[in-house]
């Protein structure tokens, strides 16, 4: 408390000396950010016949602002966070209001020590990441101590201990965490001479929880390592990390004791109009939570980097994928071309392609050798690491071409085909469930195709359009959808945009989608206000979702900084 | 310095980590309320455990044997299980192996309001609602049950309860006790049960078992599956009480010394169940 109010005091006195974005007569320098959001709701009974996802509240309005400052070596920080309530869709966790990060900074010579709140991550984030990503609504922030030590011969070493952000709350377990990264480069200067960079890195992190489950005795100390490998030489570059955590019953993996292993790999070459990337996943069993019974993405002390394309496309973006923690094999490869211009097939601009193709299935997963599987209170299941599963969760294959015609006018088309497990992705159901009864899930097989233009318009205006279609047999089935985006000036841009579900299996959902918006731009300051209705959906940020509910109604955004 | 760190680190290592040889231990767990048959007065917390099943469903007699394993733990005072046989339908269909229909139209509607695709599925407390995280699956019953008994209780109940052998009549008097503030509005179900009941089940290695008893069957919701509100929003203090006199006629072909009532009090918002109580129907 005493902590919180030192912080509070100088952040005060900060703002009274300083106008913020700018030095004080101290040198310190105070910033702020600032967002709120608020949507006022339309009962629509069409798009909610029953009234189930219309809130009680009709408008609800949340909203945060973080002020940092900064004097020679430290840096403090505090962020406002208020929920009145949450919008829809948003984890309903979030309700009320107060201070939920506040933290001090200090970096002096090899040494950087941060007290309070910080994100952090060892390696791609097997074993740990803090991190928040806000329009989802996820922030694990830790609240505890870190101190990093970046010593002499390219050594890095990190330690972390503390308590996971929950809502309004800590979680129950405490993380203690330690990674060490070495940059061989800096050590051997032969590698530098030769132009290759080589990295190696170690992490630890357990979690304590006290466990007071009546039938299971529960690991109250539960740790994890990983090891890495980075390596670059001439436009190639590879990452490859492997993670192994001891036994972890929770609710993720339905209380079983296997131990999890985690591995991905990714090599990327680049040149100068040629881009290829290639990732290879396995994960097995690999939920890591400093709550044992958290679900969603409460308490996540880990991060499984998603195989495949995050989509901004609306309707390519109803079919996203979810990272399947408790187990999944995958791949990616994409390649980045772009034809040379002034070209008889480049033009006079060049030509763009971009071919990428994703995959994703269940692991080997049999009976344990008693003919179990999955209990709770044992191993789970017995599982070849080489073996793929029988349970297809996603693939995605998409082709897109982009290319400018002339100073006023380009094109991009984008043809996709997924196939989506509608039963894993959408409706959570587990491989158990599937393996107990074969071909019971629903995989949907879901061509799509975008199309968007961009007109230069005089006096520097500019006229975006896409039209959109995806089809596919049940489910949302067909949708066809077109958007007009005006920008008028730098300071208006309006959009008018429509998605007809004219393909829906039940005849009273074929309906439209209308959405009309206005933008306005004041240098730092956005607003934007918009009317409509909203789909109901996954919405997904780095394989992580959650579920949109159907609304409509107007929403009012405004972010600004000083 | 480097061997210091790295002894560090392995110290560390094998300092935090629990290796757990034996998973399961002894049971324990019991309770301080009454049940007597005809009373019960509540003192602490209880709570539902609502398990949506099919006859025909394999894999569903593991998710009633995690009922048996509460009820053991914790005895029905404490722990009050529900099977309700609803959800996809080619679990709960009858046909020439399993002629019996335990499925009702409040189980069909309460299954349909809480979008049961699947079985076997359950909810505590109906907890998560609607999140999507409110079908929980067998295996974290027990470990969510343990987490909500130790919560203090935010209701209690009085529960009395009469039987007429010539009308088949049974009356249920239930006194509610908020015993904390709610600001959502509460209301209060109650629900009929039966156990004991034989009638052939599909078994997780695929056999059919024609003797298996089936327990907590779901019968019947005599104020249908969502009752009536007790406390408007925001009027429930911790010395709100109410009581009401519930009354069923028992079908011919249930057993009333094998059944119970249920009653349970729960956020008419959040669908969150604050408190829940069984006693003997006869």
């Amino acid at each position: 408390m005493r902590r919180i109010a030192v912080i509070v005091a100088l952040a005060t006195a900060g703002s009274a000396a300083a106008q913020m974005g700018q030095t004080d007569a101290l040198g310190g320098t105070l910033r702020a950010v600032v967002q709120m959001d608020a949507q006022l709701y339309v009962r629509d009974s069409v798009l909610d016949p029953a009234g189930d996802y219309y809130p009680d509240e009709r408008a609800l309005g949340q909203g945060w602002a973080l002020f940092t400052y900064e004097r020679g070596n430290l840096r403090m920080g505090l962020r406002y966070e208020n929920y009145q309530n949450a919008i829809l869709g948003f984890p309903t966790g979030y309700r009320g209001e107060g201070i939920t990060y506040r933290y001090a900074q200090w970096q002096q010579g090899k040494f950087d020590i941060t007290v309070g709140n910080f994100f952090e991550q060892f390696g791609q984030g097997l074993v740990f990441r803090a991190y928040e990503e806000r329009g989802l609504g996820l922030d694990n922030a830790m609240d505890g101590s870190r101190i990093i030590a970046r010593l002499p011969k390219g050594l890095t070493l990190k330690g972390v201990i503390g308590r996971q952000r929950v809502y309004f709350v800590n979680s129950d377990g405490i993380l203690r965490g330690t990674d060490a990264e070495w940059a061989l480069r800096e050590a051997v200067p032969a590698l530098d001479k030769m132009g290759l960079g080589v990295t190696l890195g170690a992490s630890f992190v357990s979690k304590f929880q006290r466990g007071f489950d009546p039938l299971l005795n529960l690991p109250a100390n539960v740790g994890s390592w990983a090891y890495r490998l980075g390596a670059n030489y001439r436009g190639i570059d590879l990452k490859a990390e492997y993670a192994y955590k001891i036994n972890d019953p929770n609710f993720d993996n339905g209380y079983i004791y296997k131990p999890g292993e985690a591995f991905v790999a990714t090599a990327t070459y680049s040149r100068k109009g040629l881009g290829v990337l290639g990732t290879i996943k396995r994960i097995d069993n690999f939920s890591f939570r400093s709550d044992r019974n958290a679900q969603q993405f409460d308490a996540l002390v880990n991060f499984i980097p998603p195989t495949g394309n995050l989509h901004t496309y609306a309707l390519p973006a109803l079919y996203p994928y979810a990272t399947q923690i408790n187990g999944e094999m995958g791949y990616q490869f994409d390649v980045n071309y772009l034809i040379p211009k002034k070209t008889k097939l480049g033009g006079k601009y060049g030509t763009k392609l971009a071919l990428s193709i994703a995959a994703s299935q269940s692991i080997d997963r049999r009976p344990l050798e008693d003919g179990s599987f999955g209990d709770k209170g044992t191993q789970g299941y017995l599982s070849d690491a080489l073996t793929w599963g029988e349970i297809p969760y996603f693939r995605d294959v998409n082709f897109g071409i982009s290319r400018k015609f002339s100073s006023k006018y380009k094109s991009q088309l984008t043809a996709y085909r997924f196939v989506y497990n509608k039963s894993v992705l959408a409706d959570g159901v587990n491989d158990y469930a599937i393996l107990s009864a074969p071909d019971s899930d629903s995989v949907l097989v879901v061509p799509a195709v975008v199309w968007e233009q961009q007109f230069s318009l005089p006096r520097h205006q500019t006229l975006r359009t896409e039209f959109q279609w995806s089809g596919g047999e049940g489910f949302r089935g067909g949708l066809a959808m077109a958007l007009a985006e005006w920008t008028v000036s730098e300071h208006w841009v309006l959009a008018v945009q429509n998605i007809y579900n004219y393909g829906h299996p039940s005849e009273s959902r074929r309906i439209h989608y209308p959405l009309v918006s206005v933008v306005h731009f004041d240098g730092p300051t956005r607003v934007q206000l918009g009317y409509g209705r909203q789909q109901q959906g996954i919405f997904c940020v780095g394989g992580v979702c959650r579920v949109v509910p159907p609304s409509n109604g107007l929403s009012l955004s405004l972010t600004t900084q000083f | 310095m480097r061997n210091l760190i790295l002894a560090a680190l392995a110290l560390l290592a094998v300092a935090s980590c629990d290796y757990i040889d034996e998973p399961f231990r002894n049971p324990n767990g019991g309770g301080s309320t009454e049940a007597n048959g005809d009373t019960v007065l509540q003192t602490e917390r209880a709570v539902l455990v609502e398990d949506f099943t099919g006859h025909q469903c394999k894999n569903c007699p593991k998710a009633s044997k995690v009922l048996k394993q509460l009820d053991s733990l914790y005895g029905s005072a404490k722990v009050i299980g529900l099977a309700i046989h609803a959800g996809p339908a080619n679990f709960t269909a009858v046909s020439a192996d399993y002629p019996t229909d335990f499925t009702t139209d409040d189980g069909d509607d309460l299954a349909s309001f809480f979008t049961v695709w699947g079985m076997p599925l359950g909810m505590v407390n109906r907890l998560d609602y609607p999140t999507n995280a409110h079908l929980k699956t067998y295996s974290s019953w027990t470990a969510l049950a343990a987490t909500e008994l130790s919560l203090a209780p935010e209701v209690l109940f009085n529960a009395y309860s009469g039987f007429d052998s010539v009308s088949r009549v049974g009356t249920l008097r239930v006194e509610l006790r908020a015993q904390a503030p709610q600001s959502n509005a509460v209301g209060l179900a109650v629900y009929l049960k039966e156990s004991g009941i034989v009638s052939p089940q599909l078994m997780p290695d695929q056999t059919r078992d024609a003797n298996y008893a089936h327990y907590n069957v779901f019968r019947s919701a005599p104020w249908g599956p969502f009752g009536q509100e007790v406390w408007a929003a925001g009027t429930t203090t911790a010395q709100s009480t109410a009581s009401y006199d519930v009354s069923s006629t028992i079908d011919a072909s249930w057993n009333p010394q094998h059944m119970h009532w249920v009653a349970f009090a729960y956020d008419r918002s959040t669908y969150r169940v604050l408190q829940a109580v069984q006693i003997d129907v006869k």
